[in-house]
């Protein structure tokens, strides 16, 4: 399905959006995908999906990226959500701290739903609001290196960074893609993703 | 000074016990009108306060636990660091005080827990609290300068800064570095102040100057406003019917109508709609008439009539305590912006769905607010008013043709169980797209945008509102129905589509024009709706009984048994244990709370008072609720409704339940009304909830004269006695001079002043409101 070689110049890859209501998921988005900011028309979507192609060096990758509802009832969807995903874009809003707390119970979930399958890149959104900064930007990248995650910090609103973010987590999508092609030959990952997936459902049951 | 300490022991206390005839009365009413000032003292802490850890400890000490120390371990908490102050003037004269100070002795004696409130400790803290009571003071100073407008809110921290500037010329010197508490610290006082903060901007309305102006959309962008309300951008092709032809025929054919209805109308005593009514709803009720028919098709309209209070007793709690006021306002900033109701940031309606939503994530406590809930009662404002919206969302919510309910709760159990039949059906009448969406490895997770809002904003509003004419009146299997419909219409579309196409397809082509006329998708959809009906595939089967309920299992409303007054100590007991950020003028809320409440001290009013401008009966009930807890108002709340889950089998037992349930109602409201408040000269009037807790105060002592007030603590039925100066009216004739004298002989402590009140609260927190100040131990 997905499964590469080295030699392969595009890709197809599934990002999804997860982090605190209000943090700028959505925004990131459309920026990214339509270059528009809107800070307030967009209703609260369910779930999303939006399509990209980007270039990364030499290869093509074709972005499916599933946006997600932020509030923590929705939570109990995620699993439909991620199942399957390479990567993880964890949004939190630097002006607000528990955003960032939240990203931290995500980068559990995930790792426990979805292994080593998935990039992480963790996204401190709203920069253009530095003077509200409650979560500084060495706090988050220490935490982010101490999980192997990316960190990025962006503005939806000015469009900093956030085709940067998208190109980074590609490019290390690519070479995780690549990588995990050569090792195991014979192993349908989507399978296997399927299975992790399943346990993880469970395990939410019981909680 | 010389003012002897009384200890009541035993027998008084007997003696208080069996007096409890005497007069209750508000605490607020005889306390001061002055600035409140509120020290925290800790006593469980343990440790001496030494002068760098003072913030500390008095930060540490509103979470504190254990309360009830030991007078002698209390006494090992006075401070030691402050001896020189001990002998003579123990007391920092706070404004209050100073003015209403009386020549008579005044006594207290308070219980073992009370004792260990040294005025010694308050005094330190209080010298040590001045540092940052200047500080907060040339903030505010500055802020008045800057700004000086006299509107409400700088008015109170003008007399705030009166109320600061008194205190602090009465403590000059000590000053102690404390270092600001953190305002992580306490999560339920941040969340009281941002709920605060939302709610006063809906009371101040779109013109305040605080909105950020890109809150507000960019009329400029919108010339275009259609029939519903909603406008477009220049320029953006209208929807099908809008065309100009086809707009003259449309209005004719819907005046027409109007008439037919209106008559009908006017035979449809009660029940359900007759079979002829039902024809008509399917080709659309006229869109002025929906006002009446749809409260009247959910059986809101009678709930509404029954339960006349609920909504508005329901929305006065709900915004001083709704957990769920943030994200509500998160949402509200994006629901409908193009709609003309809702563009305008906080302006009326936005403040009605607030209102709305606020009080029924207090009434349906088990889904509280979920996202998606902002669309529907956003629609149902479009046609219908506050209590209107508010109860036809309950009923969409509990009714047995719709349990919303289950959508919404947490675990989204009925959107698995219709997910699953969904894609039976597919799968038996169309394996052709059922086949092809499973290729493509399309997930289903569009169903619950669909479902969810009835598929709001995933069709064309036009349809969307002719979807909720018939899913009003033939309830949940329209879910199914349209979902299948949908892909039945557009089956070569779909089967067309991959996975990118088909998402972008889903999502926004047929949101923006769905390709068939409303007529024609509505005539499909009864079509497909009859044919599933008798296959008996229109609803999935009933939910297992180990499933997750749809149907709320819990009580209704259970705030409405909270008297206001026990709401109202419980938000003041988490602003007083933030009393050291108040005094440091971190918070602009707590200010403007405090002065509020000193401001209608004469009527008790609630330390976070809102005004009501948009809701006439909410002044009534405010103003009853002023003289201690609700003032002797039935407020009438709903028992336990245990509700069987839809239709399932094992649930058969509370079949009385589920009926009413089935008529749209809940139990009579009669048999579950109850006085909880009584009247408020009994002594044992007010319930308390478990975590707050007043002592009663009975007071024969009007104008000054001193006489002895008593002080119950109705959990332990101590009686604690309490000498008052006087009533600390400031104009009481004679020339006062307060004495708080404190005999300090290591297990006693002396309070001399007048006592507005004694709360305590479940986290064995007493907090004592003097005058001047207030002291939690």
């Amino acid at each position: 399905m997905l499964e590469t070689n080295v030699d392969q110049k595009s890709f197809k890859f599934k990002i999804v959006l997860l982090g605190e209501g209000c943090v700028g998921k959505s925004s990131l988005v459309l920026r990214f995908v339509e270059n528009k900011f809107s800070c307030k028309h967009l209703s609260t979507i369910q779930a999303s999906f939006q399509n990209k192609t980007v270039n990364v060096e030499d290869c093509q990758a074709d972005l499916h990226i599933w946006d997600t509802a932020g509030q923590e009832k929705y939570h109990a969807l995620g699993p439909i959500y991620y199942r399957g995903s390479n990567g993880v874009l964890l949004v939190f809003d630097i002006t607000d701290r528990k955003s960032f707390e939240k990203v931290k119970n995500w980068v559990l979930e995930i790792k426990t739903c979805l292994g080593n399958t998935a990039e992480i890149l963790i996204v401190g959104n709203k920069i253009d609001l530095e003077e509200e900064r409650q979560v500084t930007r060495q706090d988050a990248e220490a935490y982010a290196e101490s999980e192997g995650a990316l960190y990025m910090e962006t503005s939806a609103q000015d469009n900093v960074g956030i085709s940067d973010a998208f190109e980074s987590l590609t490019a290390k999508m690519i070479e995780h893609s690549r990588t995990r092609s050569t090792e195991p030959p014979s192993t349908n990952r989507s399978i296997r993703l399927i299975d992790n997936d399943e346990a993880e459902r469970s395990k939410k049951c019981c909680r | 000074m010389n003012v002897p300490m009384i200890s009541l022991d035993a027998t008084d206390t007997d003696e208080d016990e069996n007096n409890p005839k005497t007069t209750t009365t508000n605490f607020r009413r005889n306390g001061s009108v002055r600035k409140v000032r509120e020290i925290q003292i800790d006593v469980s802490i343990g440790e001496p306060p030494s002068s760098g850890s003072l913030g500390a400890v008095i930060s540490r000490f509103g979470r504190s636990q254990s309360l009830r120390r030991p007078p002698t371990a209390a006494a090992t908490t006075a401070p030691k660091n402050n001896g020189k102050n001990d002998e003579n003037l123990p007391t920092p004269q706070s404004p209050g005080s100073t003015r209403s100070a009386s020549p008579s002795p005044s006594f207290i004696d308070i219980s073992p827990m009370l004792r260990t409130a040294s005025l010694r400790v308050k005094n330190q803290l209080a010298s040590r609290l001045s540092e940052p009571l200047k500080k907060a003071e040339n903030r505010i100073s500055r802020l008045l300068a800057t700004e000086p407008d006299a509107d409400d809110e700088q008015f109170q921290h003008y007399s705030l800064v009166h109320g600061l500037r008194g205190f602090n010329n009465n403590n000059q010197g000590e000053a102690e570095d404390a270092d600001s508490s953190s305002d992580e610290d306490d999560p339920e006082y941040l969340e009281l102040m941002e709920r605060d903060s939302i709610i006063n901007r809906y009371e101040k309305g779109p013109d305040a100057a605080d909105v950020d102006a890109w809150e507000n959309p960019n009329f400029e962008l919108y010339t275009n406003l259609d029939r519903f309300g909603f406008v477009h951008k220049k320029g953006e092709k209208a929807t099908a019917d809008e065309r100009t032809d086809l707009q003259k025929r449309r209005i004719i054919k819907e005046l027409s109508r109007e008439k037919k209805w209106l008559k009908m109308i006017e035979v449809w005593k009660s029940g359900g709609p007759s079979k002829k009514m039902e024809d008509r709803i399917w080709k659309g009720i006229p869109e002025k008439l929906r006002i009446v028919i749809w409260p009247r098709l959910l059986g809101a309209e009678r709930l509404k009539h029954e339960r006349r209070d609920v909504y508005a007793e329901l929305l006065l709690r709900a915004r001083l305590v709704s957990k769920d006021i943030k994200q509500i306002d998160l949402d509200i900033n994006r629901t409908y912006r193009d709609h003309l109701a809702f563009r305008k940031r906080y302006d009326v309606k936005q403040k009605s769905l607030l209102n709305v939503l606020a009080a029924y994530s207090m009434f349906n406590t088990e889904v509280g607010y979920c996202q998606g809930m902002s669309q529907i009662a956003a629609l149902f404002l479009m046609y219908l008013d506050e209590e209107d919206a508010f109860w036809s969302l309950h009923q969409l919510m509990v009714s047995p043709k719709h349990t919303m309910h289950g959508f919404f709760v947490p675990g989204f159990p009925k959107l698995q169980r219709y997910e699953e039949h969904f894609k039976r059906v597919l799968k038996k009448y169309k394996p052709r797209v059922y086949k092809h969406l499973e290729k493509q490895d399309i997930p289903y997770i569009y169903l619950t945008k669909w479902w969810f809002g009835c598929f709001l904003d995933r069709v064309p509003f036009s349809l969307a509102l002719r979807l909720w004419d018939v899913f009003l009146v033939e309830g949940d299997c329209i879910l199914i129905a349209m979902a299948y419909n949908i892909m039945k219409m557009h089956e070569k579309n779909v089967r067309k589509h991959n996975m990118e196409s088909f998402m972008e397809f889903i999502q926004n082509d047929i949101a923006i024009d769905f390709g068939y006329s409303d007529d024609e998708v509505m005539h499909s959809l009864r079509e497909t709706l009859s044919k599933l009906k008798s296959d008996r595939q229109h609803v999935p089967p009933p939910p297992r009984p180990e499933d997750l309920s749809e149907v709320p299992t819990k009580a209704l409303g259970p705030i409405l048994q909270k008297p206001m007054a026990s709401i109202r100590d419980e938000i003041h007991e988490i602003q007083s244990r933030r009393s050291r950020a108040n005094s440091t003028g971190r918070s602009p809320y707590p200010k403007r709370k405090e002065s509020a409440r000193g401001a209608g001290a004469p009527k008790g009013p609630p330390p976070v008072q809102h005004k009501w401008n948009g809701n006439a009966s909410q002044d009534s009930i405010l103003g009853n609720g002023g003289g201690g807890g609700a003032g002797g108002r039935e407020v009438p709340f709903e028992i336990p409704t245990r509700r069987a889950p839809n239709g399932s089998p094992a649930a058969a037992a509370p079949t009385d339940a589920y009926n009413n349930s089935k008529n749209g109602a809940l139990p009579p409201s009669g048999s579950s009304k109850r006085d909880f408040v009584q009247s408020s000269n009994t002594p044992t009037t007010t319930t308390h909830s478990s975590s707050s807790h007043r002592y009663q105060h009975s007071n024969s002592s009007r104008g000054g004269t001193p006489l002895a007030q008593r002080l119950r603590d109705e959990r332990s039925g101590q009686v604690v006695l309490l000498s008052r100066a006087s009533d600390s009216e400031p104009d009481v004739g004679s020339p006062m001079t307060n004495t708080r004298d404190s005999d300090w002989n290591g297990s006693a402590a002396h309070i001399s002043t007048a006592t507005s009140r004694i709360t305590h609260s479940g986290n064995h927190i007493t907090r004592i409101d003097l005058d001047g100040d207030v002291s939690v131990i």
